[in-house]
């Protein structure tokens, strides 16, 4: 079980996790395993997911909410996560930026959707500043009147989680995946996909943006290279699924219970082996004092020193990369991709 | 439920709709707060009717969380621990735990929240429960809160915000 973690100067702790490329349905995975077995804050962001995959809210029906012809015919997996909100079909060029907190880290948020919702569009703010009129509008992330970032939350008895969604770059031809939902926001008005959705990366650049998003996030709490990324894998039901196609049916829905037993039993055996391989790797760390962590992220108030930095990196393929930078001073800026 | 999602988006209070037919005292914090029940910290709601007691989310919840569009309910026969999760309700993009106040076997659950889910913001206390337990420990209603000392934590936690 992970440690809870101290305030430091009156600021909660937070580690960041940085991806590039994981499937979406591991890094629900690992979200859900976050929120529900740690006691400490997260943020993760994922550089984009691997390949195009269909995302649910934990209520969405794929028969209501997509073309299911199409999605079938093109092997586009479809998943339910466990948060709420709508339908996102994301690929290699969404962004996503997952805040995990416990409820006492940021106290003057109430653990209510909309506070959570106002609470991260001033971070947002703080991001997209002068760029492209951004706001949020009916709980979206917009650039006028066009949406580029979808979020969505779990709350729990002591944490929640306010997962983001955003579209740097995307396929147009994907966007014929979805149907268009029975319940849209009032300023979508009648539009189509394509008219109601625009890309980030009109306004802003992948690294810029991450680096932005990092320090603003900075700006609110002392975020670190995560330093522990074993967690305790406890019982508790997992409402993400990966949904399968019904050939007597024509549906598409959740897996046989033994299929579903099965991949479930392969995913948790993955993610122990990988969960102690870290476990050795950051005890490792502790014995070999030269290796430090990252002190980048940290405002810039932080007095600057030589550092080694280790980053610990999960690439799609689920081979842990241990990447060591030379010794130098901290670049001013924001950091090299 | 509009008029009372716009106010708490302006720090607005508004009362809620009360439902006449049962006896209630009407909080500071605008929100419903029934006499004979008690409440758990998380806003969640138990009556005791003799070796059954229904559970559900409070008006104060309800109203916070916005319209309900899912409610996923555990099924007959299993059993729920005091502060443990045994289901989860769904509104405006975010999913939210519903804990269970007493521990206890589930004997009845309310199948009508899956057609109609937006019970639970319009009868919270009525048609809106979600599930029936059997007590294990009637001891641990004595560790739940009374109406007074809910609606007090109720406008402690708005005041802080």
């Amino acid at each position: 079980m992970s440690v809870p973690q101290a305030r430091k100067g009156g600021r909660p702790l937070m580690n960041l996790v940085r991806f590039k490329g994981i499937p979406i349905l591991k890094q629900l995975h690992l979200e859900e395993q976050l929120l529900r077995t740690s006691s400490n804050n997260w943020c993760i962001i994922n550089d984009g997911t691997n390949a195009p995959n269909i995302v649910m809210g934990l209520s969405g029906k794929p028969s209501e909410l997509l073309e299911l012809k199409p999605v079938l015919r093109d092997g586009i997996p479809v998943i339910r996560r466990f948060t709420g909100g709508g339908t996102v079909i994301v690929d290699p060029g969404t962004i996503f930026v997952t805040l995990i907190c416990n409820k006492d880290a940021v106290p003057d948020v109430q653990p209510y959707p909309r506070s959570i919702m106002q609470w991260s569009s001033l971070l947002y703010n703080e991001v997209f500043q002068g760029i492209g009129d951004f706001h949020l509008c009916e709980n979206d992330y917009v650039f006028g009147n066009r949406k580029f970032g979808g979020n969505a939350q779990s709350i729990t008895r002591k944490r929640w989680i306010h997962h983001t969604s955003f579209l740097w770059d995307f396929e147009s031809r994907n966007m014929a995946y979805l149907k268009l939902p029975k319940k849209v926001p009032e300023y979508r008005l009648a539009r189509s996909h394509m008219e109601f959705i625009c890309r980030m990366k009109d306004y802003m650049t992948r690294s810029v943006f991450i680096a932005k998003t990092v320090r603003a996030i900075g700006n609110r709490v002392q975020v670190h290279a995560a330093e522990d990324l074993y967690f305790c894998f406890l019982e508790f039901r997992i409402p993400t699924k990966l949904l399968c196609f019904w050939p007597m049916t024509g549906e598409i829905g959740e897996e046989n219970q033994h299929i579903c037993l099965l991949f479930s039993l392969f995913l948790e055996l993955l993610m122990t082996l990988e969960a102690v391989f870290l476990l050795v790797l950051c005890r490792l760390s502790r014995i070999f004092p030269c290796i430090l962590y990252n002190t980048q992220w940290l405002p810039a108030t932080t007095p600057k020193r030589n550092i080694t930095m280790v980053e610990i990196e999960i690439d799609a393929s689920n081979v842990i990369n241990l990447i060591t930078l030379a010794t130098s001073q901290p670049p001013d800026g924001f950091p090299d991709e | 439920m509009w008029a009372s999602s716009t106010a708490n988006a302006l720090r607005v209070s508004c009362p809620t709709r009360i439902p006449l037919s049962l006896p209630f005292s009407l909080s500071r914090c605008f929100s419903t707060v029934l006499e004979e029940l008690k409440y758990a910290s998380s806003h969640e709601w138990v009556k005791l009717e003799g070796s059954v007691a229904t559970i559900g989310i409070t008006d104060h919840a309800q109203d916070h969380l916005g319209e309900v569009v899912f409610a996923e309910v555990p099924e007959a026969g299993g059993s729920v621990t005091q502060g443990s999760s045994f289901g989860a309700v769904e509104s405006v993009k975010a999913t939210s735990d519903v804990n269970s106040p007493i521990s206890g076997d589930i004997v009845e659950v309310n199948t009508k929240l899956t057609e109609s889910p937006g019970l639970i913001n319009s009868s919270p206390y009525e048609d809106g429960w979600m599930i029936k337990v059997k007590p294990s420990n009637p001891s641990e209603l004595g560790s739940l809160m009374g109406p007074k000392e809910y609606t007090k934590h109720c406008e402690e936690e708005d005041a802080s915000h």
